[in-house]
């Protein structure tokens, strides 16, 4: 038996007939093949499935694709401008250097986005919180705080020429 | 002050793939299906130790949607083994005997994952279970049964090595101490769950796409396992998501092989996250037992070490581990007399293999342990007994190797300085302590791979003036690529990102030992070095000949050929690559640079300079215990990395970070706990990763030391830059409670019960 359900993908409507059990995470992968979300865990922990369902970040992996209907989500796919340039929080990841293997990143981007969304401004510690259910177990999480941070402060990043020592840290 | 020649070497450059990577372009593994792919799923032993009496397939076979079913009947039935570890102890699935909880038994290919599951439903196995030896010591009992038909005693490997005169060292001592440490099997924990496509070809050629460490090597390997000629099988490396030493040969490849060639369509293989835990090959758990002797004005006179390693129920590179892996911390400090005897014990778990550090983290946390006790021993600061026998440049150790660049005493003074060692170990009883620790590490391994050392690239330029590198070396996220493209860039006078390098395909990259002792940027990055400076070499040849002057005279920066001295009458990059091209038959600017490091396989003792260089750090931690509960805050880690020369910043601090927390991971959460044989917390949430709220700010310093060899000067941290962490931490809460932890990870149980003991 399938069940009909309709949703919005990064500003695209879908008509999908989807098997009940189908997961959020399979209806993105495989059916609208948008592979930027990751499979990392299959059980909700690790964050690599991390999307947002009307802003709020969820663990797609968890979440029935049934759940999403009449809803809005949003992929990594969804956050950089129509006209492609980045979000301040993906140009931020790309500039402190919060990016190594890249399984993790999407995840991360999506979770940094809904913080920072819900809270502008947030400190080393509230940034900390809302990653720890983000597993990143290549950059020991310290540049992708800094450059949630720095987002935050911010708001956009400046880009300045092509990078040449831009970044300055505190004390340094 | 000192004017900085370089324009991009050294600056902290975007990564090159960090734009795909953070709007979700970058292809992974699992992101690629080809038409007609068919999935592929194992079953596996859910015995450690068994008879297999009978496996029936007919019932799986006869499910509709179901390919191709195969058991070891399939297979060309060679027994193979790592490449190094002399050891063939191994088939594709599982022939009589299951040896784990996890071995492969069949596998199925379905035109479905659940299809494919549903049919391991029907596969039916009679097993006659076996006495199950899950841990050294049952293994090594005298009526213990054999695991291995040809392993007596379970010993998958015994070796001995001595230097100077151990006995005379310790007769010399003023203190000797000896004791037991022990260590954790701990998982990669890599994000990205191993997984391939193989397809075959009309014709007979297998193509794999894996996320391979090691795609030239590994190759190797897997002709030998499917009994297929080199040159018919081709290896194409995806984007890695971590490896961390996890992602060395796999079989879940010969089984993607070996289903492929019975189904005819191309079969994909994904490990779920239960099967990442319970078949990886993850870090060899060792009991060692230290004796050291000192004398009292601090010099170390001799060191003792006998290893059990747990290798699990086969042999792939644990025996590598344990005798190439445990022996490079004598030269750290400057040992002469040494007895090092190592066992590699068979047990009836998964097998264990290569984990970032390779054997380091373990001998290091019992030797930078024990130091502390031998400095308290003499009264001495732990700090200065470190520098009192540090190696310095121009040491050969005891083992033969030949430190040229050596900043460890830079790393020792930069990390002291930075946590305030001085003042803060002076002031006592706040629950808080300080403790230091060291390592230090190769840069490649002429001993690891007996066929040859050494690192080629090409350096292509086409006519749109776009460089690419083609190498064989391999990016696991460590920001290879990004050094690569540095190089390039410094040595053609482009930016970045005008040059591409993708991940190897064996038919077109050259042979590329992989991504493993450190060996990436150091070796790697200095073929790359030579291959651009080729290429310049071509290009200034070419430009000669438009602005009519001496090649000798020309140079060329910030996209631009011109005559030295004059850069505002060049030429544009672009111009000189497309006039190479339309004036010589269409051949693009192609460098070509072959680096052979001055290393040596080391002798039948083990005895010689086996890498070009070798990486040193030092790292500092303060913790805070809760005496009540036995809880441990980790305040901070500073962490000093001789790096050679940090040709990339970000990503060089990004690999020091990265590490530091695998070592706080492995210091005090990290471990994989065993009942009856079976794994009790195969997933993220029982075992502990550490998250972003476990982690103390990290302090990195890199210490610049220009190895003469290394591109730029450059050498290896990733690696290195895990093995102190842990014994920094132990010591640091021995500094602030008096209770020594032997066995990892320090949980706050252990300290809390050895308080306990302690106050009794």
């Amino acid at each position: 038996m399938k069940v009909k359900i309709h949703l919005d993908v990064n500003g695209y409507r879908y008509e999908e007939e989807v098997d009940p059990r189908l997961t959020l995470l399979e209806l993105l992968r495989e059916d609208l093949e948008l592979t930027g979300t990751k499979e990392g865990c299959g059980m909700g922990e690790c964050g690599a499935c991390t999307v947002l369902l009307d802003g709020r970040p969820v663990k797609s992996c968890i979440l029935l694709a049934v759940q999403a209907n009449g809803r809005k989500v949003t992929t990594i796919e969804g956050v950089e401008h129509p006209d492609g340039t980045l979000h301040p929080i993906q140009q931020a990841f790309i500039d402190y250097g919060a990016i190594q293997c890249g399984f993790c990143t999407p995840g991360m981007v999506l979770t940094a986005k809904a913080l920072l969304e819900e809270n502008p401004t947030p400190t080393e510690r509230e940034v900390r919180r809302a990653i720890s259910g983000n597993l990143c177990r290549c950059t020991g999480y310290q540049k992708i705080v800094e450059a949630i941070l720095a987002c935050g402060e911010r708001k956009t990043v400046t880009v300045v020429g092509e990078g040449l020592n831009r970044i300055s840290k505190k004390g340094s | 002050m000192t004017i900085d020649p370089f324009l991009i070497v050294g600056k902290r450059y975007p990564r090159i793939d960090s734009k795909d990577k953070v709007t979700g372009r970058t292809k992974y593994l699992d992101d690629l299906k080809f038409p007609g792919m068919l999935h592929g799923k194992v079953l596996r032993s859910p015995y450690p130790h068994a008879r297999i009496l009978r496996i029936e397939t007919a019932r799986a076979e006869r499910l509709p949607g179901v390919r191709a079913v195969v058991t070891i009947e399939d297979t060309p039935r060679v027994p193979f083994g790592s490449y190094r570890s002399g050891v063939k102890d191994e088939l594709i699935f599982a022939m009589e005997k299951v040896r784990y909880v996890g071995d492969e038994v069949a596998a199925v290919a379905a035109i479905d994952e659940e299809t494919a599951l549903e049919a391991l439903d029907l596969i039916e196995v009679d097993y006659e279970p076996l006495p199950a030896l899950l841990s050294i010591d049952e293994a090594m009992k005298p009526d213990a049964v054999r695991i291995h038909d040809d392993a007596e005693g379970n010993i998958a490997s015994h070796t001995v090595t001595v230097r100077g005169n151990p006995e005379k060292g310790f007769e010399e001592a003023d203190l000797v101490l000896e004791d037991r440490f022990e260590t954790p099997l701990q998982i990669h924990g890599y994000l990205e769950p191993v997984g391939c496509i193989a397809a075959w070809d009309a014709s007979g050629r297998l193509t794999i796409w894996a996320p391979s460490q090691n795609p030239s090597w590994s190759r190797i390997i897997f002709s030998e396992a499917l009994n297929v000629p080199i040159g018919r099988l081709r290896v194409i490396q995806t984007f890695i998501g971590g490896a961390f030493g996890g992602k060395l040969e796999q079989k879940l490849y010969l089984i993607a092989a070996v289903l492929a060639q019975k189904a005819k369509k191309p079969v994909k293989m994904v490990n779920t996250r239960d099967e990442e835990f319970q078949t990886s090959m993850p870090r060899v758990p060792m009991r060692i037992d230290l004796r050291m002797g000192v004398r009292k004005d601090g010099l170390l006179t001799a060191k003792e070490h006998r290893i059990f390693a747990d290798n699990g129920a086969y042999t792939k590179y644990a025996s590598a581990v344990v005798n190439l892996g445990t022996y490079r911390v004598d030269g750290l400090y400057r040992l002469r007399n040494i007895r090092n005897e190592n066992f590699l014990i068979y047990t009836n778990k998964l097998p264990t293999s290569a984990f970032r550090g390779f054997g380091n983290p373990q001998i290091t946390f019992a030797m930078e342990s024990m130091l502390d006790h031998l400095a308290e021993g003499i009264g001495m600061d732990p700090l200065d007994l470190r520098l009192r026998n540090a190696a310095e440049p121009g040491d050969i150790t005891a083992h033969g190797f030949h430190y040229i660049s050596c900043g460890l005493k830079e790393c020792f003074k930069q990390v002291s300085e930075a946590i305030e060692w001085k003042r803060k170990r002076s002031q006592k009883g706040s629950g808080r302590g300080l403790g230091i620790s060291a390592t230090s590490h190769v840069c490649g391994n002429r001993s690891f791979f007996p066929l040859f050392d050494g690192a080629t690239a090409y350096v292509r330029i086409d006519e749109g003036g776009n460089v690419k590198v083609i190498t064989g070396e391999v990016e696991v996220g460590q920001g290879l690529l990004t050094a690569y493209a540095t190089i390039v860039a410094e040595t053609l006078g482009v930016m970045p990102r005008m040059v591409t390098v993708e991940p190897p395909d064996t038919d077109v990259a050259p042979f590329g030992l992989g991504t493993w002792g450190d060996r990436g940027t150091f070796i790697g990055g200095a073929a790359v070095k030579l291959a651009a400076a080729e290429a310049r070499k071509e290009l200034l040849a070419v430009a000669s000949e438009m602005l009519e002057a001496d090649p000798s005279d020309l140079d060329c920066k910030e996209g631009k050929v011109f005559v030295k001295g004059s850069p505002e009458k060049g030429l544009p990059f672009h111009e000189v690559a497309a006039t190479a091209v339309y004036t010589r038959g269409g051949a693009p600017i192609l460098g070509k640079g072959t680096f052979i490091p001055n290393s040596e396989i080391a002798d039948s003792t083990r005895y010689g300079n086996v890498s070009g260089a070798y990486a040193f750090g030092a790292q500092a931690a303060e913790v805070e215990v809760d005496e009540e509960t036995g809880r441990i805050r980790l305040v901070e880690v500073v962490a000093a990395h001789d790096v050679g020369r940090a040709l990339n910043r970000t990503t060089t601090e990004g690999q020091i970070e990265g590490a530091t927390v695998q070592g706080i991971g492995y210091a005090l959460f990290e471990e994989v706990e065993f009942a009856e044989g079976v794994m009790l917390n195969p997933d993220y949430l029982n075992y502990r990763v550490p998250t972003a709220l476990d982690v103390p700010p990290i302090t990195s310093l890199i210490v610049e030391t220009i190895d003469p060899a290394g591109p730029f000067g450059a050498k290896g941290v990733a690696e290195p830059a895990m093995t102190p962490t842990a014994p920094a931490i132990a010591n640091a809460i021995y500094n602030a409670t008096g209770v020594r932890i032997k066995r990892l990870p320090i949980t706050p149980e252990k300290v809390l019960g050895s308080l306990r003991k302690t106050k009794v």
